[in-house]
């Protein structure tokens, strides 16, 4: 090995040896002849090693460097300038300089930040929505139905009642679903009643799409409940039950890699960056939800301000909307938003005797 | 009873959180290293200090108090942080346990005992290898919770019951990996005793509905120190459960304090919002209510996040102090003093830092917390720090079983 080494100008590190055999260090200078052998200076005795089996550690930033030979002992050392020189001129290093490199430039660290902020920002307006939206749209019916029979199950056994709606009312209102249904023959729409949460009304992944009995009391007039059951369709045509879990679960993930163990900090407060963009998400799916529900409502002739009366309704029962920073973490878009989208909708809808 | 600062840990580090020098250990791009106990008797020549040339001097058994000096910046760390993270996210995730051996290398190098740094050793493919784990598992969970309830009930359970099996295999994994003059840590607890140890723990909290959590909480910790080892000396522990149950019975009042307070708080918030609003035009209730209440509501969940900083800050210095500072090997001692209203203070300091860098200068607060714990960490050395590495670093290696040896399992990504 000595014999395939060129010609070199002689190198020396200082550095404090560790046998491995216990802790007892001792101060040495590593030298090197410039060919195949390195001597420690200093160590009783001396020791002798083949440059072939040198090992010197990566650098990450002002910490200790190490150098070994394959057996227990080490050499440590801060003598940082000369054990580049010897990584250098041996070629005996693990590597790791262009990290090392790209770790010390405050360049690279400011392009960087930059390159996080904008991506981050795109990432979550866009990428996050639209791998959201295609994995959901990939997901097999099955998974879909298995997903909204489990949730079903689950919400029936803590917080739904069954409906005290009568049968009658009952199959009137299923009648009204029905011509909705009609036109969305590729999803497997079903409706359900129960009571027990206010009035409400939602849809599960698989189609099913529950209205409440208090929901039912609450509307005045049918039209306004096919508003709302138009808005539910909407969600099972977009397939945002699914697209929730996936985004919700992509918010965790980048939450955790940015600030890592917040609470460790000292900072209690780490669930708060992930519910506002959270929140974010749901809000963009209910006006998409709404979108929907406005050109079914135009296309079956029903007069948009339906969908306005019941809003107005739900409002007025819910008491004052959220303002200030509290819409961040609403899941809803603000209420006077929604009502002006359909209110600005409504006077190209007004040809249907309905409107008034 | 009181409340458990670390209540939001992830799963597998949950049990951990009881040990507070563990989650340092596993959590953190690695605080302080690991098991951080220090090193002990025999002769030698240290480094900087005395810089005696070699060998067996018979050490004058003079009892000196060494700092644990840590000597990293904020500055050098934000610039391998934000390296780390760029990579791992253009990696897809891979770069993540290299990013991660590199923090901790960063930390454990820049923090010394007289005179001599500590060293982070893991491979990261080993750290990949667990990730690959851990991403697999959670990924059946987040499966299983869409598509089954019982079915991820089921795998819950199996992981609950996995539990010390795993802690077992990190503790391993991270004590083998970390050394102090080239001398490695180890962990010589049993999956045995580590599932008698849960056990006792589990039995104990259902029995007496989670109020033996001090005396759960020591027993825990006593099992994890009291297991470690550095070179062939295990350590030994001094905290008696008595330290800990005492510290809960201080969490008490304070707990209630900060509840009155709490409630206090919401009740005058109202009552000026509602004020407020009746100033305000009254005609427009959405308005001027709306408005005052929920700049309120803001106010109040602010001051209730300062508010549950303070308890936190108290329970953890105080348990610092009782698990770091009761630790021994052979004739030396572990002495931390943490102080209430100094890590308060550092905590305080990081929220705003945190917040005002919407999470960018989390390197200074990292780097802010870690010098804090070791500014107040010492060895009350009796003569010179030397230890023997003896037989068990050979066999450290290769005792861990295969089926145990499934690299480093815990969940922090390394930043
Ligand atoms: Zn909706």
């Amino acid at each position: 090995m000595a014999s395939s080494a060129t010609n070199h100008r002689p190198l020396s590190v200082a550095g404090t040896w560790f046998s491995g055999e216990s802790t007892a260090g001792v101060e040495v200078v590593l030298r090197w002849d410039g060919q195949g052998s390195i001597t420690l200076d200093g160590v009783p005795g001396g020791r002798q090693f083949d440059v072939a089996t040198m090992v010197i550690s990566a650098p990450i930033g002002a910490t200790p460097r190490s150098i070994h030979f394959g057996g227990r002992g080490k050499l440590r050392s801060t003598d940082f300038a000369a054990v580049v020189a010897l990584e250098r001129a041996t070629g005996r290093g693990q590597g790791g300089h262009w990290l090392d490199r790209m770790e010390a430039s405050w360049t690279l660290a400011a392009l960087f930040v930059v390159l996080l902020v904008v991506g981050s920002a795109a990432g979550f307006k866009w990428g996050v929505p639209w791998v959201a939206n295609e994995a959901a749209m990939a997901l097999p019916a099955s998974a879909v139905e298995q997903i909204g029979q489990g949730t079903l199950v689950l919400l029936d056994e803590t917080m739904l009642k069954p409906s005290k709606l009568k049968p009658a009312r009952q199959s009137e209102l299923r009648q009204t679903f029905a011509q909705l249904k009609r036109r969305y023959d590729h999803l497997p729409l079903k409706l359900l009643f129960r009571r027990g949460i206010g009035p409400n009304a939602f849809a599960l992944p698989d189609g099913t799409v529950l209205l409440t009995d208090e929901l039912a009391a609450l509307s005045t007039d049918d039209r306004q409940l096919i508003a709302v059951l138009a808005h539910e369709i909407g969600h099972v045509h977009h397939r945002h039950g699914v697209r929730m879990a996936i985004e919700g679960t992509a918010v965790s993930i980048a939450v955790a890699v940015f600030l890592g163990d917040v609470s460790d900090l000292g900072v209690v407060t780490a669930g708060m960056p992930a519910a506002v963009v959270q929140a974010q998400f749901s809000q963009g799916h209910e006006t998409e939800a709404d979108t929907f529900a406005l050109e079914t409502l135009m296309h079956i002739g029903v007069a948009p301000h339906h969908f306005l009366d019941i809003m107005n309704k739900l409002q007025a029962k819910a008491g004052t909307e959220d303002k200030g920073v509290q819409r961040y973490f609403a899941s809803h878009p603000a209420t006077s938003e929604r009502v002006r989208r359909f209110g600005k909708t409504a006077p190209h809808t007004h040809l249907h005797p309905d409107s008034m | 009873m009181t409340e458990d600062p670390n209540s939001e840990a992830p799963v597998i580090e949950e049990a951990l959180a009881a040990f507070e020098f563990a989650p340092e250990v596993d959590r953190g791009p690695g605080a302080i290293p690991p098991p951080p106990p220090p090193p002990p008797p025999a002769a030698v020549a240290p480094l900087p200090p005395i810089a005696a040339t070699p060998l067996v001097t018979a050490a004058p058994p003079a009892t000196r108090t060494l700092p644990f000096v840590f000597t990293g910046t904020g500055a050098e760390y934000f610039r391998i942080w934000i390296v780390n993270v760029v990579l791992s996210v253009l990696t897809l995730g891979v770069y993540s346990a290299w990013a991660k051996c590199r923090s901790r290398q960063y930390f454990y190098g820049h923090t010394s005992l007289d005179g001599s740094a500590f060293e982070y050793l893991a491979d990261p493919l080993q750290i990949l290898k667990g990730r690959i784990i851990v991403a697999f598992i959670l990924g059946l969970l987040v499966a299983a919770e869409a598509l089954s309830p019982v079915v991820y009930l089921l795998l819950l359970g199996a992981l609950v019951l996995a539990t010390p099996l795993l802690m077992v295999s990190a503790f391993r994994f991270n004590a083998r990996n970390s050394a102090w003059r080239n001398v490695r840590f180890g962990f010589e607890g049993t999956v045995e005793q580590a599932y008698k140890t849960y056990l006792n723990i589990v039995g104990l909290s259902m029995l007496t509905c989670g109020l033996a959590a001090p005396y759960t909480q020591w027993l825990w910790s006593e099992f994890i120190v009291g297991k470690h080892r550095f070179g062939d000396e295990t350590l030994s522990w001094r905290t008696k459960a008595n330290d800990f149950i005492t510290l809960y019975i201080y969490m008490v009042p304070m707990s209630i304090a900060l509840y009155v307070l709490l409630f206090g708080g919401i009740t005058v918030a109202t009552a000026g919002a509602q004020l407020f609003a009746g100033d305000a035009a009254p005609a427009d209730t959405s308005g001027g209510a709306g408005a005052a209440m929920s700049a309120m509501m803001m106010v109040v969940m602010g001051l209730f996040y300062a508010l549950v900083t303070i308890p936190t800050a108290f329970f953890r210095a105080r348990m610092a102090n009782l698990v770091l500072g009761g630790i021994g090997l052979g004739p030396h001692e572990l002495r931390s003093e943490q102080k209430f209203g100094e890590l308060l203070k550092v905590y305080l300091l990081n929220i705003v830092t945190l917040v005002f860098s919407l999470g960018l200068a989390w390197p200074w607060a990292k780097v802010r917390l870690v010098a804090y714990r070791n500014s107040r960490l010492s060895c009350l050395a009796q003569g010179e720090l030397v230890m023997r590495a003896g037989a068990a670093h050979d066999a450290g290696d290769g005792i861990g079983d295969a089926a145990l040896d499934l690299g480093d399992l815990d969940l922090d990504l390394g930043f």
